[in-house]
């Protein structure tokens, strides 16, 4: 009876996630597959055929040349956007995290508390303010209304300083003071080389963040040359007949098209995550694994 | 302070995958980078001889802007495609919003489908468009249109935008199929409502209209002389959702739609097409609906329209959708807003543009060429100048030019409702009262008509 | 998912540093440890604080600058719209957290129940949408949801609907948003609370299995107690940054034909208000109505479940 329950038990685990698993998969499936067909095909045919590489070639191009290659802009400005943003915040936040966890100077514990209260708020209720203050300072526009407040990455100071505070012991600092260090060469000799696994964390949660916020510049940017990834998508979800045929058929973006611009604004951050993956999952766990 | 667990953590061997990682990282961005700024040069840093012209336009309007480059070689026009600032949506005015603050970035010259947009865009909120009534368009042009066809672009007696076409609601019809079915062309929506009924009971399937979209009120509501969107005085506006002329209306629908004759889906929904094709016995739309909707849906020949349905007694009335609008900036000057003007003169008026619109020409010298070439094109059996010509000129006057979208609100209250099974009758009353909502918020005194 | 790592250690934020001989002797250092926080400090200050404290002056004044008190939180609170954005935003928070609890927790017992390698391959697989967070998510679930081209079509057609207007009637869009914020967010959030079960001493359910416990038995009574702190935090961060749904309605409304409100979220709104009413006051009331929200999470979480202990 035992046995018995336990099969069911276990059998009835498995149904339930590959249910899910095809829950989270098919939709990615489908998205890499849709390009390959025309947008008749995607309509009439069977979801998960496989098309031509004729139709893919002919979306691609279709695609990227849009307004004069306007999809490539885009990528190049979510990178500019996303990495402009990722130097600034590890430059500010490797050294941030090692002061916090091996100085000691007055309000450490204060600046550690506001750290940990705008990590947890959502990154999403300051744009509106970001954008107030830009417009105050006249930078709304430029690319730097965007760069550095994707710069303020109060996560990555907390990564650094649970990394320096629980796995650089201060014997190993004291004696490079012993050996004559002053603090900067010993941040600079010591700390720095060994942070090299938190830059790396650091980096990839800063560029998801980065590369798939839709709001900051979607305020800051009214210029469509300056737009990053996302929020091209929705311009191009907006204007073209893909989800919106009133728009008329003048401009030849329908579904496989637009799914390659989905595809080419997910792909980097995908890759990352194929390469990252168990870093990845062990960095969101930190402590709460006991692997 | 430290725990074992992170400290072990931190230890495991990741490292060489999060070396990966950095490697992929860097190399994915050098790749994006070098690739990026390789598609980004061929799209800016030209040199520029000449001033650039930016041109905002929906993606309808693109065939006008490549015709105008076609025809001028030498001008350089920067084309952007954005949604046309169609369904209420605003973008229009929230970018031109963001461009005040950065003070910098305005389209030269850009299209609207919005109706109601001089009113707001040369409102001192947005301040946008350039008066072209002071000679920057010349007064042979201004004067091209018919009368009142430039009234929804004057704001305090200037003319802020030029039109690009008429949207006069008609009657289109399956001039085949109402043969065969042996029916006669009704003249009035009561006599359009009898027909529905039978269509319903002898012929269903087939559809003697829809209420779909979110400008629907345009066609049913405005022609029936519907008070909900008449400002009777500066800032004071006449919402009343109890006026018989609207019950009148919604009180004819309803019945259509429950037993199937008038059909709920968007004419523009991705299955319109197919569920339709050929079944489109009847339908009241805006004259670009002939050229832009039907091609495809009713078969080539087939097409008729017909005079705009009255209401029996009183003269008749009918509404429009859309029309679209050509706005030029204010934030240009010398040979730029010289040759934008010409740009912008061009696109609405010359027949090198409006020829190849689907719409009915707004300016009165394109409108004969271009049902000329409507005719010939043989989508229709009749003859359509005359009836082009007179419903152009009975658009009912009581349908004001407001600073926000009843089209939108009608959309967010009666289509939803009637796609969730509710009657256009019970929907009117939180239609009217969004309404002066909004009326109310944009500073109006809302007042009921007796 | 919004990416937070908690660590568990010991005393909670607020104890009093120990302020032994050896610490105090490195308080020495002090300059050098402003110096290594200056950058950060600078960066916290001015997109952090300032904008926080400008958006704080903006909802108290008036648009000529002068004080008004609660004048316009009150005001955007009775305008028409205020109180249909946020019922949405309650409504969708209320499927997506209800889901989180039930489905994710359900979903990591089953992976801890399954042997190790197993559930990896499948926690990977859970993960990976989280990818396609943002614009590109909302994307792809309006392919999923066309009924002309959805793999899910049959399904859909279940509901009656033909095509994509009827899916996304603005009634449907609590629960739209919830199952694109499951999709892309699901994932991680199973890690994080399998990670947790991993956390309980195998000597617990041993125990419980030898008291004749059954798997689901143990799973209730013995594992889901143990995670309650865990099922918190996630509620709360999925709460937190659920209030602010901006680019979903934005772009699900962008694909309705205009039958979907510009002003359904509470962020929608504030935009509108800032940008077609230009009223950057009002606009600023509303954000700091988040802002607040946004604040009372994190000081849960920071005072109540002692999740970031930070020495």
């Amino acid at each position: 009876m035992r046995l018995f329950n336990r099969i069911w038990s276990r059998t009835f685990a498995y149904v339930v996630l590959l249910g899910f698993t095809a829950f989270f998969v098919v939709p990615v499936i489908w998205l890499l597959l849709s390009p390959t067909k025309t947008d008749h095909e995607l309509v009439v045919g069977n979801p998960f055929a496989i098309g031509t590489l004729h139709n893919l070639s002919h979306a691609i191009h279709v695609m990227f040349t849009f307004e004069d290659y306007a999809l490539l802009n885009w990528l190049k400005n979510s990178a500019i956007y996303s990495f402009g943003g990722i130097v600034i915040a590890l430059a500010c936040s490797i050294p941030a995290g090692y002061g916090l966890a091996h100085t000691q100077f007055i309000g450490r514990r204060t600046l550690l508390g506001v750290t940990l209260f705008v990590m947890i708020m959502p990154a999403t209720a300051l744009v509106l303010p970001l954008f107030l203050e830009a417009n105050a300072v006249h930078a709304v526009g430029t690319p730097w209304s965007v760069i550095l407040p994707f710069s303020f990455f109060p996560f990555g100071v907390y990564l650094a300083y649970i990394f320096y505070s629980s796995s650089v012991p201060k014997d190993l600092l004291a004696a490079a003071r012993i050996d004559g260090c002053n603090e900067w060469n010993v941040f600079r000799r010591v700390a720095l080389p060994l942070a090299r696994p938190i830059i790396a964390l650091v980096t990839f949660f800063a560029f998801v963040a980065n590369w798939n916020n839709f709001f900051l510049p979607f305020v800051m940017l009214p210029n469509s040359t300056n737009y990053p990834l996302p929020v091209g998508l929705q311009d191009l979800l907006a204007a073209t007949p893909a989800f919106n045929p009133g728009q008329g058929g003048q401009v030849p973006i329908y579904r496989p098209e637009l799914a390659i611009a989905t595809i080419v604004a997910m792909a980097p951050v995908l890759i990352v995550f194929l390469f990252a993956q168990r870093s990845l999952v062990s960095g969101m766990l930190a402590g709460a694994t006991k692997e | 302070m430290s725990s074992p667990i992170t400290k072990k953590y931190w230890r495991r061997p990741i490292r060489p995958r999060l070396r990966a990682s950095v490697i992929a990282v860097v190399a994915s961005s050098m790749a994006i980078a070098t690739f990026g700024i390789a598609g980004g040069a061929s799209a800016t840093s030209k040199p520029k001889p000449k001033p650039t012209i930016t041109v905002w336009v929906d993606s309808t309007r693109v065939p006008q802007v490549k015709a105008y480059e076609k025809a001028h070689p030498t001008v350089k026009i920067s084309m952007v495609i954005y949604n046309g600032n169609a369904n209420g949506s605003g973008v229009l005015q929230s970018k031109i919003a963001l461009d005040n603050r950065v003070h910098g970035g305005w389209p030269d010259i850009v299209f609207s489908e919005e109706n109601n947009d001089a009113a707001s865009l040369a409102s001192p909120q947005f301040n946008y468009p350039a008066v072209l009534s002071n000679g920057t368009v010349s007064k042979p042009i201004l004067n091209g249109y018919a009368a009142g066809t430039l009234a929804g672009c004057t704001v305090n007696g200037k003319v802020y935008c030029l039109r690009n076409d008429l949207a006069q609601n008609l009657l289109f019809y399956n001039s085949a199929l109402m043969t065969q079915f042996g029916y006669t062309v009704p003249t009035t929506w009561q006599g359009w409502q009898t027909l529905g009924e039978q269509v319903a009971t002898q012929h269903p399937g087939y559809i003697v209209g829809s209420v779909g979209d979110n400008w629907d009120d345009d066609i049913y509501l405005w022609p029936s002389e519907c008070h909900v969107n008449d400002v009777v005085r500066t800032d004071t506006i006449d919402i009343n959702a109890n006026d018989p002329n609207c019950t009148r209306a919604t009180q004819l629908i309803d019945p259509l739609v429950k037993d199937g004759a008038v059909t709920t889906d968007s004419v523009f929904s991705s299955t319109f097409t197919t569920a339709y094709n050929d079944k489109i016995l009847m339908m009241v739309g805006p004259a670009w609906y002939g050229q832009y909707l039907f091609p495809g849906i009713v078969p080539k020949g087939d097409l008729a329209v017909a005079d705009p349905l009255s209401w029996g007694s009183g003269p008749t009335y009918t509404g429009e959708v859309g029309g679209g609008l050509w706005f030029m900036s204010s934030h240009i000057s010398g040979t730029t807003k010289s040759l934008a003007a010409s740009v912008l003169t061009w696109l609405s008026t010359s027949y090198g543009s409006q020829g190849i619109s689907p719409g009915y020409p707004a300016y009165v010298a394109d409108e004969t060429q271009w049902i000329a070439a409507q005719q010939a094109s043989g989508l229709y059996s009749n003859e359509i100048a005359p009836v082009f010509a007179k419903a152009a000129t009975e658009v009912w006057q009581g349908w004001s030019p407001v600073p926000w979208s009843t089209d939108s609100v009608f959309g967010s209250t009666v289509v939803t409702g009637l796609n969730s099974g509710s009657t256009m009758s019970s929907q009117l009353a939180g239609f009217a009262s969004q309404l002066a909502d909004f009326a109310q918020s944009d500073g109006y005194t809302v007042v009921t008509s007796p | 998912m919004q990416s937070v790592v908690p660590k568990r250690t010991s005393a909670p934020l607020g104890a009093t540093d120990s302020l032994n001989p050896k610490l105090r002797r490195k308080q020495r250092n002090g300059v050098a440890g402003y110096a290594f926080v200056s950058g950060y400090f600078v960066l916290l200050v001015l997109f952090g604080v300032l904008p926080a404290v400008y958006a704080i002056t903006l909802a108290f004044t008036s648009t000529g600058g002068h004080f008004v008190g609660l004048s316009n939180f009150v005001k955007t609170g009775e305008d028409f719209r205020f109180l249909p954005a946020f019922e949405h935003v309650g409504e969708y928070l209320l499927i997506w957290l209800g889901s989180l609890v039930v489905i994710v927790v359900g979903l990591a017992l089953m992976l801890h129940s399954i042997s190790r390698r197993v559930s990896s391959a499948f926690r990977f697989i859970f993960y990976l949408p989280g990818a396609l967070a943002g614009a590109a998510s909302v994307l792809v679930w309006l392919f999923m949801l066309d009924p002309t081209v959805s793999p899910w079509r049959e399904f859909l057609s279940l509901f009656g609907f033909k095509n994509l207007g009827q899916t996304i009637l603005p009634g449907h869009l609590p629960i739209i948003f919830a199952i694109i914020a499951f999709w892309a967010g699901a994932g991680g959030w199973i890690v994080v609370t399998y990670g947790a079960l991993n956390n309980i001493p195998n000597e617990l359910i041993e125990a419980a299995e030898l008291d004749g416990a059954g798997a689901i038995q143990t799973a209730l009574r013995v594992k889901l107690p143990l995670i309650k702190k865990w099922v918190t935090f996630m509620l709360i961060l999925a709460f937190a940054a659920g209030t602010q749904l901006f680019v979903e309605p934005q772009l699900v409304g962008e694909a309705s034909l205009g039958l979907i409100s510009p002003t359904w979220s509470p962020n929608e709104l504030a935009y509108y208000f800032a940008f077609q009413d230009n009223n950057f006051n009002y606009a600023a009331a509303i954000s700091v109505d988040l802002l607040v929200i946004g604040l009372l999470c994190a000081a849960v979480l920071v005072f109540r479940t002692k999740l970031f202990e930070v020495e």
